[in-house]
């Protein structure tokens, strides 16, 4: 399969403006404005084929949107290079972006005074759908998003996870090829974060579609894709399987005891370090390699009525690896 | 025909949500056929004193209120709706929004928001012109042809100077008082420009061009339009309509070069 998403070396400066503090700064920034350059991406390169769901992880400012904004033809890059599906995506051409979708979850598309069907309407003028594959497409996500009891309210009168899944059944009206999905379970309930999730996930096997997206939710990423970008400081530091990231940057196994009676924690630190201790409750760290020979250990020693072994936390891994930027290199090595 | 058809949703769809606030449509019609029955009752006042202002009678300056009326109606039933959009798009980010759209962006901001509901006023300024092309007796083909090339073309001036000015919106971010000024052709417009001294009648015709807006398609309608006022009509709109949208383009290529 060939990449349907390809950025070379990809740099976006932006320029802002610097006011000095205090009545005079502004006075003085009124009259002559100073800009600084301040790099959003550095030097970003991936590829991305047909039908990957890619997680795009990343700490707030770490340049995720910046970067989805480049390939979806919103922002110029500084230097480097962006092509989609053949296209280079600033040109913006009505093909080009026929081709794509994107969703952001801080932003509505559908108009809050008008029904969704309405503005359903209005998308299948704007990419030139025809009337049967409108039909098609608007029954298989009405079906899919459960969307029959909405779909002639006002958009202003939904809630909130009722409104995303119209704004992702607008966003998909078109049948794009590749989903830039920039936090779309934002704000949303557990439940419908996991409506939402399912849905992408079964759009892009009926499809076939690449689906790129952000989230703060690890919980979405963990669901969805099987490669994660991460990026911190502008700089990809990460791009890779899932699972080798928490291999490889989170070395211990998490062993969760539940105690049948009260013991120090002094006692349990003999066997492996603990991370938390409540009550009858505990978590200890043991070295992925010795995770099995610790827990029989305290299985003879200590009175102990329960015990799981678990992966750390995605979120822990991926908070540890924004504490240390390595090369990206040695990290796509230690990946494979 | 795909942008026509985009029209009519856009019409459709401001239509219902016009329907939703029944109050305010009926209040603002109200409010706009008080606003011309004032304009008028002072008009008459006026020519109770004067024969003429500026070298035009009573029924040539009844044509040009009419025109203003109408002109205003467009403003407010498209153009204000519309347009003054823009300044809120930029101001939330939402412009990203219409960016990925595959349709020129100008259109979406010009169409957008047509409140076809309040027709009912354009009614009232097209009868007020109708009244005083009838008492000047100028109700000929011609004069109404001429009347709507250069109405057309002082909508196409207005439209593209309130462009202008919301397109600053991406540089200033907050400019709706400039664009207030779009408001400018029903009080200065509301007169014969050559009743104002030499310095206005310069200004209100290159720099804010309320000459070609009004005065021009009511002397059209009257059968009075010489043909270097209609030519400088005719290439006014034009360049108007050109250096707008050539602002537009490159505001939307400094925006996605600088936005974030």
């Amino acid at each position: 399969m060939s990449a349907i998403i390809q950025l070379d070396h990809l740099c976006k400066d932006y320029e802002v403006h610097q006011k000095e503090p205090g009545l005079m700064g502004s006075l003085r920034s009124f009259v002559r404005r100073k800009y600084q350059l301040v790099p959003a991406v550095k030097d970003v390169s991936f590829e991305i084929e047909q039908g990957e769901i890619v997680g795009f992880l990343g700490p707030n400012g770490a340049g995720k949107t910046t970067t989805l904004k480049v390939l979806s033809g919103l922002l110029y890059p500084t230097s480097g290079h962006a092509r989609v599906l053949g296209f280079t995506p600033h040109e913006r051409k009505a093909d080009f972006l026929k081709s794509i979708t994107m969703v952001m979850g801080q932003k509505q598309q559908l108009a809050w005074d008008m029904t969704p069907s309405d503005s359903f309407l209005v998308n299948q003028a704007i990419y030139d759908v025809s009337d049967a594959d409108f039909r098609r497409r608007l029954g298989e996500l009405t079906e899919m998003l459960e969307l029959q009891p909405v779909l002639n309210k006002p958009v202003r009168k939904l809630s909130l996870g009722e409104r995303m899944k119209c704004e992702l059944a607008g966003a998909l009206l078109h049948g794009p090829k590749i989903l830039f999905l920039d936090e779309p379970t934002i704000g949303l309930d557990v439940n419908m974060q996991q409506a939402v999730r399912r849905f992408v996930a079964d759009y892009n096997v009926r499809t076939g579609a690449a689906v790129m997206l952000t989230s703060h939710y690890m919980a979405d990423v963990e669901a969805l894709a099987e490669r994660v970008l991460v990026i911190d400081g502008g700089q990809l530091v990460f791009d890779g399987n899932l699972s080798a990231l928490v291999a490889e940057r989170a070395p211990n196994k998490v062993l969760k005891l539940q105690l049948a009676h009260p013991v120090s924690p002094e006692r349990l630190s003999v066997f492996a370090p603990v991370r938390m201790m409540e009550g009858l409750t505990a978590e200890l760290l043991a070295p992925r390699g010795k995770v099995a020979e610790i827990a029989s250990r305290i299985l003879n020693d200590v009175p102990v009525a329960d015990i799981a072994i678990e992966d750390m936390p995605i979120e822990e891994v991926v908070g540890r690896l924004f504490q240390r930027k390595p090369p990206i290199e040695a990290v796509r090595e230690a990946a494979k | 025909m795909k942008y026509f058809k985009l029209i009519a949703l856009f019409i459709r769809a401001t239509v219902q949500v016009q329907l939703e606030y029944r109050s305010g449509t009926f209040g603002r019609a109200f409010a706009n056929v008080l606003s011309s029955a004032t304009t008028l009752l002072l008009l008459w006042a006026m020519f109770q004193q004067v024969s003429s202002i500026g070298g035009w009678s009573f029924d040539q300056v009844l044509v040009l209120i009419g025109i203003v009326t109408t002109i205003d109606y467009v403003v407010e039933i498209w153009l204000y709706p519309s347009l003054s959009k823009i300044t809120t798009y930029v101001q939330r980010g939402e412009f990203d929004v219409l960016l990925v759209k595959p349709v020129p962006s100008q259109f979406l901001v010009t169409f957008r928001y047509l409140q076809v509901l309040d027709v009912l006023g354009l009614l009232v300024g097209l009868g007020i012109i109708g009244t005083g092309m009838y008492r000047t007796g100028s109700l000929e083909f011609i004069n109404f042809a001429l009347l709507a090339v250069f109405l057309v073309a002082g909508l196409v001036i207005i439209y593209s100077l309130y462009l202008a000015l919301s397109t600053l919106a991406f540089w200033f971010t907050r400019i709706e008082e400039v664009a207030s000024m779009i408001w400018l052709h029903s009080t200065a417009g509301s007169f014969p420009v050559a009743a104002y001294p030499p310095w206005a009648r310069l200004l209100f015709t290159f720099v804010l061009p309320v000459a070609f807006v009004t005065n021009v398609p009511a002397e059209a309608a009257t059968g009075r339009l010489s043909w270097e006022w209609g030519l400088g009509g005719l290439a006014f709109a034009t360049l108007a309509l050109c250096g707008a949208t050539w602002l537009w383009s490159l505001a939307i290529r400094n925006y996605s070069s600088a936005s974030s």
